[in-house]
């Protein structure tokens, strides 16, 4: 039976399972103009809480990008993460519900990565600021973001190990951790986050992988 | 080297001077910052304490026998990177006679209000070592062991034949210091 989790609790995933799928998911108002934008992102952390190279970044924009039945996705140096493929917030489908899967094999994971950090940003650019179309983005926030959620899944049953329900508000932010997979000795554990950050993935970035900004 | 601890595990002290740092690190969401707090509860042979002054908190820094003495509050985790960020210094040779037990705790300040636990500070722990060779008695991670509680009776020191000793609790609960003051007031 699925565990579901409180902002900052942690379970211990049994050792046994390694291949794994993260879901993250939201709901935003489908009748926003530009429309809402959400990307789901992953950092590869080594012993500093710091990825040790850009591969380890996965996101829409990584450089590392590999074809898995004919979709192209991101993926980390380890081949560890795939990234989730960019559906530009809603799936497309104009209910507004959305969600992003990244698949994780923790028995590729390179020894030197200690956490795997999953991440939910709503896009933006500072340009938009002055931008006639885009400008609205600048305001947009978690706020007007609901049922947003991450759960993990055994990847080869489907079977829901833990799920984690963000209850907050989140009101002026555009930047969340969801959740973190972590080495604990030789176990991996499960954190259910809920940290959140201002202005979206950028202070994420600046916090996680300081050395490539 | 610092031994490895099982629930409810005694350790001889044998020792006069013991110190027991809590240490976390600042909240860098946007959040509330974290404030947790080490109290300690000077308790009578009754497990009640003789009167609130042997209360130590952060509004009582000090007990009147002057054998636990807090160095000071820290309000959100930045006074030391990595360490200690709240000690409290015992001095067992001080020690108020009619006192047979010392039980401290570690809380967060405002967890309910905040929505906040354990598991959300991260590299929050609560250790006791000897103050003069600074070797590690014991030690819990708060976020990993107690993730979803706001409050641990970390651990006592209590008298047995002339001696002090430590026993390892290590017991959570949700309600924060309040609860902990309620038991034992």
């Amino acid at each position: 039976m699925a565990i579901n989790l409180i902002k900052g609790q942690r379970v211990e995933l049994d050792s046994g399972l390694s291949k794994l799928t993260i879901e993250m998911g939201w709901k935003v108002n489908p009748n926003a103009n530009p429309p809402y934008d959400l990307d789901a992102s992953t950092f590869l952390l080594g012993d500093k809480g710091q990825i040790e190279n850009e591969f380890d970044f996965v996101f829409y924009g990584s450089p590392n990008k590999t074809t898995v039945n004919g979709e192209e996705r991101p993926c980390s140096l380890d081949k560890s993460v795939l990234g989730s493929v960019d559906d530009l917030g809603d799936d497309e489908d104009d209910t507004g519900e959305g969600n992003e899967e990244i698949e994780v094999d923790l028995t590729k994971t390179s020894p030197s990565v200690k956490e795997i950090l999953f991440t939910v940003s709503i896009y933006w650019s500072p340009r938009d600021i002055n931008d006639p179309v885009n400008a609205p983005r600048v305001k947009y926030n978690f706020g007007q973001v609901r049922d947003a959620y991450i759960q993990i899944r055994n990847a080869i049953t489907n079977e829901v190990i833990c799920r984690y329900d963000l209850d907050e508000d989140f009101s002026t932010d555009k930047g969340v951790e969801f959740g973190r997979l972590y080495r604990r000795g030789i176990e991996w554990k499960f954190q259910a986050v809920g940290e959140a950050h201002k202005d979206g993935l950028e202070p994420i970035c600046r916090k996680y992988a300081s050395k490539f900004m | 080297m610092a031994i490895s601890l099982e629930k409810g595990q005694r350790i001889e002290i044998g020792l006069s001077k013991v110190s027991v740092g809590l240490g976390w690190d600042p909240n860098e969401g946007t959040g509330f910052d974290f404030d947790l707090d080490a109290s300690a509860f000077m308790l009578g042979s009754n497990k009640h304490i003789p009167n609130d002054n042997f209360f130590v908190f952060y509004n009582n820094q000090k007990s009147p026998d002057g054998a636990v003495e807090s160095t000071g509050d820290d309000l959100t985790g930045g006074n030391s990177d990595g360490g200690d960020d709240e000690t409290l210094n015992v001095d067992l040779t001080k020690v108020d006679s009619q006192v047979q037990e010392i039980i401290f705790t570690a809380t967060i300040y405002k967890a309910e209000e905040r929505k906040q636990n354990f598991g959300q500070v991260r590299n929050s722990y609560i250790r006791i070592y000897n103050s003069i060779t600074n070797e590690e008695i014991a030690r819990y991670d708060l976020d990993e062991d107690f993730s979803i509680e706001t409050a641990v009776e970390f651990g006592r020191l209590y008298r047995r034949n002339g001696e002090w000793k430590f026993e390892a609790m290590g017991i959570g609960n949700k309600g924060g210091l309040q609860a902990l003051v309620n038991k034992y007031q």
